[in-house]
């Protein structure tokens, strides 16, 4: 059977760094990061370093739009960043032949309070629920898929959408990711001891752990190119089986992860030119990373992280910082690692510090998360050269 | 053409093993006490088990219970051996144990034990590592088992992505209710087809 190609045709990101994807863009470019220092004891009883949204523009937003209090402030920002992403473009979201696949780890968790969970149906609570209020919002007549696999879940749902159209059952795939901080989330990586006394320092030698954040995103993938030179060409998860809760010493998932999606996409390791690595600043996290790197033979290639951007924003991870590195290799530039000064991790990786122009044909994306689980997905500018 | 080479299910606090009931449990009500019960019965010696939370649990004990002599390590290699599983309600029953801990201000003492449990997918990672499983791993949340999704998602990760076996099906706790419907998908051995049909009637199958 004859495989379908799969293009990116249009992205967007609602995030503490701004309400398009030029915003978000703009401040990556000029390295500035959405993280500050956030006194709400809704959120956290400590003072706390994370990437909120600026909800109160969003609720601005949300009344343009006329986003009605029918919708969760989750499913408000999701149907906002897809309504965001489908504004130009020509789309019957409503075919029997286009999908969403909905990426979140906890979707409405806030709705385990009594008090607000009244104002919603009862089922609501659930991700299957949301989704729907989300897919049937833009009258898709199809049951969304719903991805939750911690950490990697954005990366997940653009493999599951790649795979989807590449054999041909669907044509146009909207793959949604989301998460927006809570008391349950924040509450639970402070009884890890997994976050940052600052803003995150990925691959640093001072990095202390990681900083959170709240996002959406949204890439519509489609069998048609409508002018579009960025194909997904293949990706893929793999487990350690070694820990729950931290990676393998060895990168035995995150290996496997990277070199199947390599080849699915038919190519050779060294083809790669370009990393965007999950890059937590969690010490664990990184060192395996580089490890994972330097058994590829890739300690050359340019890396970054992200995450001292957003925070870690959990299902929007994979789907936001996919997009940066697609409109990176677009705009033939590669994007910097912010509060990276002073290599930290074992291996002499490449890791980007200042936005620099270059030209790059394929690239890696990695995400590693809790479950022991890593997924890797490869792109390709056909307009990139060597 | 693949096949399904076991199958069992848990539900009504019985357990059925390739459609045959191996448990009829009497004692108590209590989840965690019957899954105790099919822990002690299939001799296991593996105390991360009293640690995890009821959905990592039924699936553990699904999986021992598909693999029993089957052992898929000595015919395939590790990265060979995926675990995909789906369930409605995510990790939602240890999301409201987890959040009991931290609602009230007079009596917040978060659980990092409890808190690792509030991701779905954990229990593929609980699988994995009991069995030294390192092959593909996905967890999708659906209202019901769409058979013909999950069919069509495994049957490429055999054709297409280098799996020669699959734990698959259904997880589910929500408080009293819970549900699981496990299968084992290997690419030459096994009675039943793996076809999308043949899934739905280890559904229904009533014995």
């Amino acid at each position: 059977m004859m495989k379908k190609d799969v293009f990116v045709i249009a992205n967007q990101i609602v995030s503490a760094l701004g309400v398009s994807l030029e915003e978000n863009m703009h401040r990556i470019e000029s390295k500035k990061t959405g993280i500050s220092l956030i006194r709400n004891q809704n959120l956290s009883n400590e003072p706390l370093y994370c990437a909120p949204i600026n909800w109160t523009r969003m609720e601005a937003l949300f009344t343009e739009y006329n986003l009605s209090k029918d919708y969760t402030l989750f499913e408000k920002l999701m149907i906002y960043t897809a309504k965001l992403t489908f504004a130009d473009l020509d789309i019957d979201l409503s075919a029997k032949d286009c999908l969403f696949v909905i990426s979140t780890t906890k979707g409405n968790i806030s709705l385990l309070d009594d008090n607000l969970a009244a104002s919603y149906p009862s089922n609501r609570i659930h991700l299957w629920a949301a989704a729907e209020a989300i897919s049937n919002y833009f009258g898709n007549p199809n049951p969304p898929l719903i991805v939750s696999n911690a950490c990697v879940s954005g990366v997940v749902a653009i493999n599951l959408a790649t795979s989807l159209i590449s054999s041909g059952k669907y044509k146009n795939i909207v793959v949604l990711g989301g998460d927006i901080l809570s008391k349950f989330v924040i509450s639970g990586f402070q009884s890890f001891q997994s976050l940052s006394a600052g803003v995150c320092k990925p691959f640093d030698a001072d990095r202390d752990g990681l900083s959170l954040g709240e996002a959406a995103g949204c890439m519509l993938l489609s069998s048609e190119a409508k002018g579009s030179k960025i194909k997904v060409l293949g990706g893929s998860t793999h487990n350690d089986a070694n820990h729950i809760s931290g990676p393998s010493r060895t990168a035995e998932g995150f290996y496997y992860a990277a070199t199947s999606a390599i080849k699915a996409s038919n190519l050779n390791i060294s083809d790669i030119e370009y990393i965007s690595a999950h890059g937590t600043a969690t010490p664990y996290n990184d060192e395996m990373e580089a490890i994972g790197i330097g058994r590829l033979g890739l300690q050359k290639v340019p890396v970054h992280s992200l995450k001292a951007y957003w925070g870690h924003s959990l299902g929007a991870a994979g789907i936001i910082e996919s997009i940066a590195q697609i409109e990176s290799m677009r705009k033939k530039i590669l994007l910097p690692t912010l509060g990276y000064e002073k290599h930290g991790v074992s291996e002499p990786i490449n890791v980007i510090s200042n936005t620099k122009e270059a030209s790059v044909q394929y690239a890696l994306k990695l995400a590693s998360g809790f479950s022991g689980v890593n997924s890797s997905v490869v792109f390709q500018n056909m307009e990139g050269k060597r | 053409m693949s096949r399904i080479s076991s199958h069992i299910r848990i539900e009504d606090f019985k357990v059925w093993k390739n459609g045959e009931l191996i448990l009829d449990y009497n004692e108590t009500r209590e989840l965690n006490k019957f899954l105790k019960a099919v822990y002690k019965l299939l001799g296991m010696k593996y105390m991360k088990f009293f640690k995890m939370d009821s959905l990592s649990k039924m699936g553990l004990i699904g999986a021992e219970l598909l693999l029993d002599q089957n052992s898929l390590m000595e015919k395939y290699k590790a990265e060979e051996i995926a675990v995909v599983l789906a369930n409605a309600s995510a990790s939602l029953d240890v999301d409201r144990k987890y959040y009991n801990t931290i609602k009230d201000a007079e009596n917040y003492f978060p659980s990092p034990a409890l808190f690792v449990y509030t991701l779905p997918n954990i229990v593929l990672g609980e699988i994995c590592i009991r069995h030294g499983f390192k092959g593909e791993n996905a967890f999708f949340i659906q209202k019901e088992l769409d058979s013909d999704f999950i069919y069509d998602y495994n049957e490429d990760l055999l054709l297409q992505k280098d799996q020669n076996a699959i734990i698959s099906g259904w997880v589910e706790v929500n408080a009293d209710s819970y549900k699981a419907v496990m299968y084992l998908i290997e690419k030459e051995e096994g009675d039943i087809k793996h076809l999308p049909n043949n899934i739905k009637s280890l559904f229904l199958t009533q014995n």
